[in-house]
């Protein structure tokens, strides 16, 4: 191996298969990924323990709201990998447009579940509102504070690609961030029946 | 030079019908939800629909297929762990409850 090797911006190929974005990247989604595992651990434990609780839980919550963010989450992690498909394809300013929709869809899942919680709160769905409740807050807004680390993520990637720091041949933040956001979609995707859906 | 590894995708329309099909699983879902059924049988529909649309964001937009052995294993494992462990939670709660009491 030459040292030139060391200064490759993102080989096209490596051995096993390709890196999105970057290693470091991959640490964080594995580390969340694991959290989520032990969390999803808790959610099956309580879930046979207090079976009827779980049952008649979904009827607590607002369904819209959850269909809300779900449409939200996939439509901006769709909007990210459209922006890294025009940087590959050379459109850096179709690229750019892509990650403003993302950003903007992305900012709605706070604003949408800001909106939620108040309407919980009116309604009784509080923090003494038992298991079923107890694990809805706990896993949602965990998953919350993930998607708000993405969405600084995505306006620090907007002020890069903004400025000109991506192109076609090094698109390697653009493509971390959204393998990041996807990672996220895919943990909301899991949550969103979980709580919203099963009876 | 030797590269056994597909190239990345470039284009934008299998991107817009997987996000289709995952809209369209979503209003799935939530109908699923508000149909109000239970038991093994709507446990499974939805197991079913949380490991499609979870392989619908890995294989099109995360390109999972195409990643390093580590990460396709990572992601793919992941997708599979909720919806398995759901169906078993249904199936055997109450062997798992009793196995995971203090």
């Amino acid at each position: 191996m030459t040292a030139s090797t060391e200064h490759t911006v993102m080989p096209p190929s490596e051995a096993g298969g390709r890196i999105p974005g970057n290693r470091g990247i991959w640490v964080g989604i594995t580390c969340i990924f694991v959290e989520f595992g032990v969390l999803f651990m808790v959610y099956f434990v309580a879930r046979a323990h207090f079976p009827e609780a779980f049952h008649s839980g979904a009827e607590r919550l607002s369904r819209t709201a959850g269909t809300v963010i779900t449409l939200l989450m996939i439509s901006s992690s769709f909007s990210v990998a459209a922006a890294v498909v025009s940087m590959r394809a050379g459109q850096q300013r179709a690229s750019l447009r892509w990650l403003v929709a993302a950003l903007l869809l992305a900012l709605g899942y706070p604003l949408t579940k800001y909106l939620e919680i108040r309407w919980n709160l009116a309604h009784g769905v509080d923090a003494q509102a038992g298991v079923f409740v107890g694990a809805y807050y706990y896993l949602t807004l965990n998953h919350l504070v993930h998607a708000s680390w993405g969405i600084l993520g995505m306006l620090w990637v907007l002020f890069r690609h903004v400025t000109g720091a991506y192109s076609a041949h090094d698109y390697g933040g653009l493509e971390a961030l959204a393998s990041y956001w996807h990672a996220t979609d895919i943990i909301w995707l899991v949550i969103f029946p979980f709580f919203y859906v099963l009876a | 030079m030797s590269n056994s590894t597909p190239a990345p995708n470039t284009r934008l329309r299998p991107l817009l019908i997987a996000w289709a099909a995952l809209v369209a699983l979503t209003l799935l879902s939530t109908g699923l939800g508000q149909f109000r059924g239970s038991g093994n049988g709507l446990t499974i529909v939805v197991a079913a629909i949380i490991w499609l649309k979870a392989w619908l964001v890995a294989y099109t937009f995360l390109e999972a297929s195409i990643c390093h052995t580590f990460i396709r294993r990572l992601v793919f494992i992941f997708i599979a762990y909720a919806p398995v462990l759901l169906v078993l939670t249904d199936w055997y709660g109450s062997w798992f409850a009793s196995w995971t009491s203090l």
